[in-house]
């Protein structure tokens, strides 16, 4: 059985744990087009080779990322969300979006 | 018991208990062996060889490979179907029954099968029998009631059985010379070992094989072996234990009677040896044909003569050691065949020679001739081989009741398999190899296709080295296929040695390999910090212990790999050459106190005479 190095428990058997795929950073729903939130909620891109990926060790109920590469099943590195999302992400509200219009201050993709 | 003849005395069959006799019944006929016995060498010590009827044909079946190998001792008892008679263990009252015979064992009414062989393809029931649909319900149990494996026991009552876990640093798999050398080398690096061994005892190969023209380098080499095991703390022997897979990250499961251990070991040692292949000709299969290694076991490890009167068939040394064994054991070799028509120079095929016995070179059995009653082999017909896969047409009987069959292994790699390693056929040594293993997994010995004893114990220790040392650095990967001496091992142990000669100053030996093998090993600009000294120490210490003491034995393996030298050269054993006095006394000169007595260990000694030897050759 693989052994998943979990940021928060060490090392532990890969049946404690749950992939909760790719990570995706989400589009502020207010501004997107309808066809960026599809893609957003419906497609993966199913990378072969280095991916990055949530996963949840479900006895600690502790989510985190892990960067694995699929073709030869190796865990690179695992590292707690905070690493990748330091800032607190804001959308805006549904009414003033239009008002916002293009401007980015106050939203960010959240992504680093 | 001994009245007809087939036991040998007491030296032989290591196994067994003598004070101890057993009464068991097969086929309803009472026997007796002794405690140690399995079912099929209690019945060999009988005279019964036949021990069950084939699936198909109802061919007689007996000893093939006497290590639980083959499918032909499959027998019946009270509660269990499909039993191997060459595993497991007579106790008393055991009721054992052949399989799949009609009538009685010795005369089997289905016997005639056999003649419609070429009529009868494999799956010719399957296809011929379905049809017109609903068939296959009439016939199956008559074809069942034929071709069946034993009857299973409905009323069998459940068992007890229990999970065990482990954690050890090094689990070697495999307690053979290089299996225990390796454990050795690991524990006393302060590794914790778990040593897993099929068989009983520990010592593998060392417990049957002739190794060499004396009989006994592998006994004493053993009980040394196992000697220094059972006094290693640091070392958990499970006998009697079966290593069942290889799975990610070098979890094991392994069991030992009714309880299986889940292991996850950081390093795993795979020395689980290989397996004597049998020779394809006509009636291979009548029982007295069997593997030499089988011969082998049913003398050393169980006390039987496995036949009266025998042929050899080999192309390699260890049939002409099968020869010597069998002659030890009173019985008659009538003649060894080798499928080589080139004969090397070897101390074991002069010894046999020596001994009178018929050594016929270029010749390959083509067929084995069935005595009268058809249930043993009466005699060999031996041919002239004459190019790939044809024979002369004129051929030669020789009556035997045994032929041995020693004609080549294969890796027992099954492990190695799981863990992706791909195995390799080398056209030059003619051997198998497994490569591409993953990180932390290591191979040693004759499942790495090591076949010189020195060379699988030097292989052994090179693995235990390089497990110990991936567990005392997890930053390296230890791999154990690295070959020894490379460039940096030769410059390394150089530099040492010019600082050790050179500096003659208050310095220990220690600090000086401290001071200059980890700077070689270490990228430039890698700064070591203060908690990692300890272990670089020890590390570095267990570097140089390790070059001065596998490097000559590994070259000398690679040079016997590439046929640059035959077996009689190794009897000069770079392992076993008396340590130079002056060497002693320039080791005791610059080790510290503490060092000493540890140092008095032949184990560290040997390190002298080789960096002398070394020494001279490139400095």
């Amino acid at each position: 059985m693989k052994i998943m190095p979990c940021p928060l428990n060490g090392p532990r058997n890969i049946s404690e744990f749950v992939c909760g795929g790719e990570v995706v950073i989400p589009p502020d729903p207010a501004r997107c087009s309808a066809a960026e939130w599809a893609d957003y909620v419906f497609m993966r891109d199913n990378v072969a080779g280095v991916v990055r990926e949530w996963w949840y060790h479900v006895a600690t109920a502790y989510w985190f990322i892990a960067e694995r590469d699929t073709v030869t099943d190796e865990i690179i590195r695992t590292y707690p969300a905070s690493e990748l999302f330091s800032k607190r992400v804001v959308f805006t509200a549904p009414e003033e979006a239009s008002e916002a219009g293009a401007s980015e201050a106050g939203a960010s993709g959240g992504k680093p | 018991m001994t009245a007809n003849g087939w036991r040998l005395p007491a030296p032989a069959g290591r196994l067994l208990d003598r004070s101890r006799q057993v009464a068991f019944s097969f086929e309803g006929r009472g026997y007796e062996g002794f405690a140690g016995d399995t079912i099929a060498s209690a019945l060999a010590a009988n005279g019964q060889w036949l021990l069950s009827r084939s699936f198909k044909y109802h061919r007689p079946r007996g000893v093939l490979t006497m290590a639980g190998q083959d499918a032909n001792t499959l027998v019946q008892l009270k509660e269990e179907p499909n039993v191997l008679a060459d595993r497991r263990e007579i106790e008393s009252g055991l009721e054992v029954w052949g399989q799949n015979y009609t009538g009685s064992l010795e005369r089997d009414r289905d016997a005639w099968i056999g003649r419609f062989s070429a009529f009868l393809p494999v799956g010719f029931y399957y296809k011929a029998f379905y049809k017109p649909k609903g068939a296959w319900r009439y016939w199956e149990p008559i074809i069942r009631r034929r071709a069946g494996l034993g009857r299973v026991n409905l009323d069998a009552s459940p068992g007890y059985y229990d999970k065990a876990y482990g954690w050890p640093d090094v689990a070697v798999i495999g307690g053979g010379p290089a299996g225990m050398s390796a454990a050795l080398e690991a524990a006393g690096a302060g590794a914790e070992v778990i040593l897993i061994e099929e068989g009983p005892i520990l010592g593998g190969a060392l417990n049957y094989a002739r190794l060499a023209a004396d009989g006994n380098r592998a006994a004493s080499l053993r009980d040394e072996l196992v000697a220094a095991v059972e006094a290693e703390p640091n070392i958990q022997v499970l006998t009697s234990a079966i290593c069942q897979a290889w799975f990610t990250d070098n979890w094991l499961p392994c069991v030992q009677g009714n309880r299986l251990y889940k292991l996850r070991a950081r390093e795993v040692v795979v020395a689980t040896g290989s397996l004597e292949q049998p020779m394809v000709f006509r009636n291979n299969d009548m029982p007295g044909v069997m593997l030499g290694s089988a011969a082998q076991r049913l003398i050393r490890l169980y006390g039987v003569r496995p036949g009266r009167r025998a042929v050899v068939v080999t192309a390699n040394g260890d049939g002409y050691g099968v020869a010597l064994d069998l002659v030890e054991a009173g019985v008659e070799v009538a003649a060894v065949v080798d499928l080589r028509p080139d004969l090397p120079v070897c101390e074991r095929i002069e010894a046999v020679r020596g001994h009178g016995v018929d050594v016929i070179p270029g010749h390959t059995v083509w067929e084995g001739v069935p005595g009268p009653d058809k249930r043993h082999v009466a005699g060999v017909r031996v041919a002239r081989i004459t190019g790939e896969g044809e024979c002369a047409d004129g051929d030669r009987a020789i009556d035997c009741d045994l032929i041995c069959m020693a004609t080549g292994y294969a890796p027992t790699a099954q492990l190695l398999y799981h863990a992706r390693g791909k195995l390799a056929y080398d056209d030059q040594t003619a051997m198998f190899t497994v490569k591409k293993l993953p990180p932390h997994l290591h191979a040693a010995g004759s499942v790495n296709s090591a076949f010189y004893l020195d060379a699988v114990v030097a292989e052994g220790r090179h693995a235990g080295w390089a497990a110990a040392r991936a567990n005392l650095d997890p930053t390296s990967s230890g791999n154990s296929r690295l070959l020894w001496p490379t460039t940096s091992g030769v410059l390394a142990t150089a530099v040492v040695v010019l600082a050790v000669l050179v500096a003659r100053t208050p310095t220990t030996v220690p600090t000086v390999i401290e001071a200059t093998v980890p700077a070689l090993e270490q990228p430039a600009e890698q700064v070591v910090a203060k908690p990692q000294v300890e272990t670089l120490a020890r590390r570095s210490r267990l570097t140089f212990r390790h070059w001065a003491e596998t490097a000559p034995l590994l070259a000398m393996r690679e040079r016997a790999l590439r046929g640059e030298f035959t077996e009689p050269s190794l009897a000069v054993s770079l392992t076993t050459a008396p340590v130079p006095t002056t060497a002693r006394e320039l080791m005791r000169e610059f080790l510290p106190e503490a060092e000493r007595s540890e140092s008095a260990s032949p184990a560290v000694f040997p390190a002298w005479p080789w960096l002398r030897v070394y020494g001279r050759e490139t400095i």
